[in-house]
């Protein structure tokens, strides 16, 4: 999805820069694999869908304000309704519990438990020990998405009720 | 127009985003001797002679240029290796896929492999086509099939 041409130009230099990374190789690679799809941007928010491993798709939003220096902060999102994904409707199956925790995430803002997430990210030493799986400034969209893509792929989304 | 193009070698595209439409993809590439062009995921060789336009339409344009047609792939897991065919344009997810098969890792066990090059510890982007890992003059890659580690505490 490409950036509104009627918005005004872009002088914020972290919207400028994500709005690069949006429209960067990367993130476009992922589309045509499809592994993801950008399903809606309004800055400071991006919504994606992942496809998971059973092959159905599973929403995110992404607040990107502060973006690179701050991680994005990703929450489940139902794409269609435009609002936080009931915690029944999260993926199951392979390693999605452990990232999107009925205990933890839900204490933390729905935040999914990565070090590449914002929230995640913050108060735990991620950064230090596991620096090749953490958020820091030089990582753009695609790092942040390839990271959420892969905890999916033996994944299983529950259907709406 | 925006175009996106990966080589042999650079394991990244290098974007264009201000491509001329009316120009060839051989003007605008620059081909050189024994490289062949292809749209990323699909294993028809473009023609170099049609201008972007009319190759990618209004979208974004995904290529991928290489000396090889196909790579042979070798992946190292547990003391053992196994290797893959793959279309220099094929997505690394699609390669990984192969090679978990190769090494009959399914479900849980499967879930946590990622590929990395040799000595790395940057997992390869799995959207990106394989062939971009690939260094000129060779048609072969070898890769690391390694569990990912999960931060915890």
């Amino acid at each position: 999805m490409e950036p509104d041409p009627a918005q005004p130009p872009v002088f914020d230099p972290c919207r400028r820069r994500f709005e690069d990374d949006l429209l960067g190789a990367d993130v476009a690679a992922g589309l045509a694999a499809g592994l993801w799809r950008i399903t809606g941007y309004a800055w400071p928010h991006v919504q994606v869908a992942f496809t998971a491993g059973d092959g159905n798709e599973f929403g995110m939003r992404l607040l990107v304000d502060g973006y690179p220096a701050l991680a994005p902060a990703g929450q489940p999102w139902d794409l269609k309704a435009n609002t936080l994904l009931p915690v029944d409707r999260w993926p199951v199956g392979g390693t999605a519990p452990q990232i999107f925790r009925k205990d933890w995430s839900v204490a933390n803002s729905y935040a999914p438990y990565m070090a590449c997430d914002r929230i995640a990210l913050n108060g735990h030493p991620w950064a230090t020990a596991n620096p090749d799986r953490a958020w820091n400034p030089t990582r753009t969209l695609a790092f942040y998405l390839q990271q959420v893509h892969h905890e999916l792929r033996a994944a299983t989304i529950p259907a709406a009720q | 127009m925006r175009i996106h193009v990966y080589e042999a070698g650079g394991q990244s595209a290098v974007t264009h985003p201000d491509a001329d439409g009316q120009q060839t993809l051989r003007g605008f590439i620059g081909i050189e001797v024994d490289e062949r062009v292809y749209r990323v995921g699909d294993e028809v060789e473009l023609d170099v002679d049609v201008t972007l336009i009319e190759l990618f339409g209004d979208a974004p344009g995904h290529v991928i240029r290489h000396h090889c047609r196909e790579v042979s792939v070798t992946a190292a897991y547990a003391g053992q290796e196994r290797t893959v065919k793959a279309h220099v344009t094929a997505p690394v997810r699609e390669v990984l896929d192969e090679i978990l098969k190769a090494f009959e890792l399914q479900g849980a066990a499967a879930a946590d492999l990622v590929l990395r090059l040799p000595d790395s510890s940057t997992d390869l982007a799995l959207g990106a086509p394989i062939g971009a890992f690939v260094s000129k003059g060779v048609c072969d890659l070898v890769v690391d099939l390694v569990h990912l580690v999960r931060p915890q505490g």
